[in-house]
């Protein structure tokens, strides 16, 4: 009866060591994979004569990270947001000024809805985007407010 | 619900139920449609080879749990790798990808897995089962993509990798965008079951 207790302790323990193992070695290829796609966005998003740096990594589900885009005179704040309807799911470049405030959107793609004509049209069709873009723009101000504050 | 002496055997139509509203919610085009079959097949053909071997090494009471983990590794690495492909779709599958981990496609396979007998009852081998549903699964998933898309879009988007799929237009207009919706992929899915039905009876009436 003991034996068996041990027995079933040691199968539990080798199945939780095995799991705990591929577990490290998801979380291992997931840096791998997220530096692909920070390299991506990159390209979208920034001259290749920028240095970028990753000023914040954000906990929402519409965005993951906010650039800082360093260019020869000044610098500016950059994501990737998606926005999502229930019909369609677009990725829509988000740029803003260094204080902050929203300078440009641009979409970038989908492949589950039109071509919006303008970005007026995408913002119709997707009533959360203001939303997520405001989500965004919040949290540039944070980071610009904090570089401010920091700098002085 | 315990067939096989395993702790969790899921029921057929549990499974179906579980794979067709995912199905439904995420093949709004046939890049989505693709990519989610394409995940949802392999998930189930690795889980179908490698049942018979967590059998031989893992007992019973710990098959279920086992399998399941796996299922949810393969679902993980399935979705890291349509996120280095494609970003857009990546974007538009969502937390579905995560989620063909308990696909009814998956979940089906659990269930053969944890049944004791390697033969189904019609004498065919429990992997050539799998593989004839993870096959229907994947055309079906990227044939209900693709009709929707162009019936509620008039477009066509192939999944190609990058941010921007390559799009074909098959006509300049939005026909019936809530084919597009889920409502849309209901009523559609409504549609191609009632086709189908009456194919069969149509076979069997020629048959008698």
């Amino acid at each position: 009866m003991a034996f068996d207790r041990h027995l079933k302790i040691l199968e539990n323990l080798a199945l939780s060591s095995v799991l705990g193992f591929i577990a490290l070695l998801i979380a291992a290829i997931s840096f791998v994979v997220d530096s692909r796609i920070v390299a991506e966005e990159l390209s979208v998003l920034a001259p290749s004569s920028a240095v970028v740096v990753v000023a914040s990594h954000a906990d929402d589900p519409s965005f993951d990270r906010i650039y800082r885009i360093q260019t020869d005179a000044a610098f500016s704040y950059a994501s990737v947001v998606s926005l999502r309807s229930s019909s369609s799911t677009v990725l829509v470049g988000v740029w803003f000024t260094s204080t902050g405030e929203l300078r440009e959107l641009r979409f970038l793609g989908s492949c589950s809805s039109q071509l919006p004509s303008t970005i007026r049209n995408l913002i119709a069709e997707f009533p959360g985007a203001e939303t997520a873009v405001g989500r965004a723009t919040d949290l540039v101000r944070r980071l610009a407010n904090g570089t401010s504050e920091g700098g002085s | 619900m315990n067939e096989g002496g395993s702790g969790f055997v899921p029921n057929p139509i549990l499974s179906g139920l579980i794979g067709i509203c995912p199905l439904i919610v995420v093949s709004r085009s046939l890049a989505e449609g693709t990519i989610y079959g394409l995940g949802a097949a392999m998930c189930a053909l690795a889980l179908g080879a490698l049942a018979p071997l967590v059998r031989a090494f893992i007992t019973d009471r710990l098959h279920a749990p086992a399998t399941l983990a796996f299922s949810a590794v393969l679902a993980i690495a399935f979705g890291f790798c349509v996120r280095i492909y494609s970003s857009a779709i990546a974007t538009g599958l969502w937390i579905y990808l995560p989620l063909l981990a308990v696909s009814g496609l998956s979940l089906s396979t659990l269930r053969h897995g944890s049944l004791l007998d390697r033969s189904a009852p019609d004498g065919r081998s429990r992997f050539a089962v799998v593989a004839l549903e993870s096959l229907m699964f994947f055309l079906t998933a990227a044939f209900v993509g693709g009709a929707r898309e162009i019936i509620g879009l008039g477009t066509l988007t192939l999944p190609t990798p990058g941010m921007e799929p390559l799009r074909l237009v098959v006509v300049n207009i939005s026909p019936l965008r809530i084919f597009v919706s889920p409502a849309g992929g209901f009523i559609f899915l409504g549609f191609l079951v009632a086709v189908y039905r009456s194919t069969i009876r149509a076979i069997r009436r020629r048959q008698l």
